[in-house]
């Protein structure tokens, strides 16, 4: 069998759901709403926390993670593909009022409630536009630099690309925070209007992050299945796995602050929304995104030879996307009020997106060499040792 | 103590030759070996063949009983012992304890565990030397030479490990003596410091015995003897034993209102309104009136009261003779001193609002008793106010 050939399970996968996603859109449009919000962000959280890791690796001139680099560029390759995803989604959400800000009732609670009017300036539909507008332009622009960029120097060989991305991570790390909150605002903490929080942008921020490193893990270690990439040792693994772990702590530590100050404080117009969700069925899903978020990944990767054990690493970096798609869901879906959804629409739509990022992936992952083979300092890399 | 051939030590140039000279000895040496580099190695701890250290595990006990300690204590004390609601939370409220559990757990853990594991295990307390360390090899090692060391116990096993060593390409051998079986170096003197630890705590419970047995010793007396005023003593200070000066003679303390002990009748002699009649002094005087006059004095200034006819006292109209006459200065005093039945307002009108609160009784005044002449200037003249402005 040839091993570079998709997993015969990709397409069925992919097709099946699609109906799914279709006749729910067609039956049920909030629903559609929703769960295309959970699933295209979670989308996202892959390809921008994968960005996130190259900058980061540029900005703090990492040279470890040079062997793994070109993963997380390959995966940050989703990015343009998102776009008609997320036009797909701001019509659904504007047109058919899924977002909580669009709703009929929101538009007049902003013409007519004190503390609700100053977002009306924030949430008008073509601000909002704009801001979607720039925030993908400016994904796009980081992306065609840093990865693009780093798959031409693989034929040029030209060490001056290195620099230049080494400054440019700088600014980007700017663009990065502002644009994740951004969409945080819009996109989730908007689903709940009324409601605010203000480290809500990191929370997010830990999440796609945590999402980069998990695609990461997963994409490595595809490549060393097939036998490529086998510069890779378990010194890398165990500093991805290191990354793995502490950022599911602090994925714990955000969740957990943001938790314990609105829940001891119990104002009503921040307590609410926490009240939603650990009430009726939501709190089972409370419960289980905590285990699967926190509790499992710090567990299996607490112990040294966790770390680099690719079992290991491939069952925790499945549960942090998991997880990924769990919190998203558990933000975006109670805020339709109508209970917990788990039917077959939301199998459908976890076949189809779950079957559309293993196909793009798989798609990128032939994308350049597997070794950024320009880079100057790879060698370093290659050599690391703990 | 007698000295003996402790171990022996092998120079090497580089950390390739040291991992070399160790895959060369081990067969014959195995756990005598240790290394001493002036950077930690990769890799040095499989080439040694190190079992795993049991940080690790002491680390992990002591976290998890951080844990549980504090989870225990916190549950024991804020359900049972000591049961205070905190912002109508429930007594056990785990999500307000986990603060204490994170910090008790991280200093357990880290602290206790990490360091004092270290300390025992690796640095091998209560040793507090090693041969080595006073070794000519050593300031070498912290420089630039790599050292494999092979411990021995008799002069006929350092000649052979010597031998071993050089065959494994050292640059410089050498011959460290110690003293210790187990760990070569000079113990902790265990004796006087645990007889500092008990000498320290006998002193300091005889202390706190002492202290409270007799509780008049002045332990700590620079601050038990300061001077200072407390009440119904002698404060000291002064040769008079007050502790309180009388200000110097004709203060005029600030927001001290002179005149205050005036008759109304006196005050309407001496007291002049300096306020104009403008829009504005109006409309304070206005907001005064409804504010705290309106209920007994009435809309109008007729004395008909809004309170309930329970409420027996008949307030003054301003609109008798008598008021009408009275110079403002009087209607002032009346205000802030109260007359009959009414109280003094003087704590909750200040001066300039009582002398707008005068105009506004004026206006009242002329109002029920206008002449053509007034209704013709309201209907549409420009205001006295602006007019008069600056003339008073």
């Amino acid at each position: 069998m040839n091993k570079s050939a998709l997993h015969p399970a990709i397409l069925p996968m992919l097709g099946l759901g699609a109906l799914g996603v279709a006749a729910t859109a067609f039956t049920d449009l909030p629903r559609f709403g929703v769960n295309w919000f959970v699933w295209s962000l979670a989308l996202l959280a892959v390809a921008l926390g994968s960005l996130f890791l190259v900058a980061l690796e540029h900005l703090t001139r990492a040279h470890w993670s040079i062997v793994l680099r070109r993963v997380p560029e390959r995966l940050s390759g989703l990015l343009p593909w998102l776009v008609p995803v997320f036009a797909v989604g701001a019509t659904v959400g504007l047109l058919g009022g899924v977002f909580g800000w669009s709703t009929p009732e929101f538009r007049v609670a902003m013409e007519t409630e004190h503390h609700q009017h100053a977002k009306a300036v924030w949430y008008a539909t073509p601000f909002f536009l704009a801001r979607l507008v720039v925030v993908f332009g400016l994904w796009l622009l980081s992306w065609k630099l840093l990865a693009g960029g780093s798959i031409k120097q693989d034929e040029t060989r030209d060490p001056r690309f290195s620099l230049f991305a080494k400054r440019f991570s700088a600014p980007f790390m700017w663009i990065f925070a502002l644009s994740v909150t951004i969409t945080a605002v819009d996109w989730l903490m908007g689903m709940s209007p009324r409601w605010f929080s203000t480290i809500f942008g990191v929370y997010v921020f830990s999440g796609f992050f945590l999402s980069g490193l998990a695609g990461t893990v997963l994409g490595v270690l595809h490549l060393k299945g097939q036998g490529r990439l086998t510069e890779a040792r378990p010194d890398h693994l165990y500093s991805l796995g290191g990354f793995l772990f502490a950022f599911s702590v602090f994925w714990a530590y955000a969740a957990f602050s943001q938790f314990l100050l609105i829940w001891y404080a119990n104002l009503p117009e921040e307590t609410f929304w926490f009240d939603t969700r650990l009430h009726g069925g939501w709190y089972p899903l409370t419960i289980l995104l905590a285990v699967v978020r926190f509790i499992l990944p710090f567990v299996l990767l607490l112990g040294r030879e966790g770390k680099s054990d690719p079992r290991r690493l491939r069952l925790v970096a499945i549960l942090v996307l998991a997880g990924q798609a769990l919190d998203l869901y558990w933000i975006i879906v109670p805020e339709l009020g109508r209970g917990v959804l788990l039917g077959w629409q939301e199998l459908a739509f976890a076949l189809a997106f779950t079957g559309l990022g293993l196909l793009l992936a798989k798609g990128q992952m032939g994308k350049g060499k597997d070794l950024p083979v320009g880079d100057p300092n790879l060698d370093a890399g290659l050599h690391y040792h703990l | 103590m007698s000295e003996r051939p402790f171990l022996v030590l092998g120079l090497y140039e580089s950390a390739q030759q040291l991992v070399d000279a160790i895959h060369k000895l081990r067969p014959g040496y195995g756990e005598r070996l240790e290394a001493y580099t002036p950077y930690p190695v990769h890799g040095m701890e499989k080439a040694l063949g190190l079992p795993k250290s049991h940080v690790g595990k002491i680390v992990l006990a002591l976290g998890l009983s951080g844990l549980v300690i504090a989870l225990g204590f916190q549950s024991w004390v804020f359900t049972t012992d000591y049961q205070i609601q905190f912002g109508g939370k429930p007594y056990f409220s785990w999500a307000s304890f986990v603060p204490i559990v994170f910090e008790v757990t991280v200093l357990l853990s880290c602290i206790v565990g990490a360091v004092f594991g270290m300390l025992v295990l690796v640095n091998k307390l209560p040793h507090y030397s090693h041969p080595i360390l006073s070794s000519r090899s050593m300031p070498k090692i912290t420089r630039d030479r790599f050292a494999l060391a092979v411990s021995v116990s008799s002069a006929e096993e350092a000649a052979e490990a010597l031998a071993a060593l050089r065959g494994a390409g050292a640059l410089e051998t050498e011959e460290v003596k110690g003293t210790d079986e187990v760990g070569g170096g000079p113990l902790l003197p265990l004796k006087p410091v645990l007889a500092t630890v008990v000498v320290c705590v006998l002193a300091g419970l005889g202390t706190w015995h002492l202290v409270r047995i007799w509780n008049d010793i002045p332990l700590i007396a620079v601050m038990d003897e300061q001077t200072k005023v407390l009440p119904y003593r002698d404060a000291g200070h002064f040769a008079d034993g007050q502790s309180m000066r009388a200000p110097v003679a004709g203060t005029v303390s600030r927001g001290h209102e002179p005149l205050a002990e005036l008759t109304p009748e006196e005050a309407g002699l001496r007291l002049v309104n300096p306020l104009a009649p403008t829009a504005e002094v109006l409309e304070t005087g206005r907001r005064v009136y409804e504010t705290h006059c309106l209920v007994c004095h009435g809309q109008l200034g007729d004395g008909k009261k809004l309170l309930s006819d329970k409420y027996t006292g008949s307030p003054a109209s301003f609109h008798s003779s008598l008021l009408k006459d009275v110079p403002d200065g009087h209607l002032y005093q009346v205000v802030r001193m109260g007359k009959n039945t009414m109280k003094g307002y003087g704590k909750d009108i200040a001066p300039a609002e009582r002398w707008a609160v005068v105009h506004y009784m004026r206006a009242l005044q002329q109002a029920l008793d206008a002449s053509d002449a007034d209704v013709d200037f309201a209907a549409g003249q420009p205001a006295p106010a602006a007019a008069q402005g600056g003339t008073h």
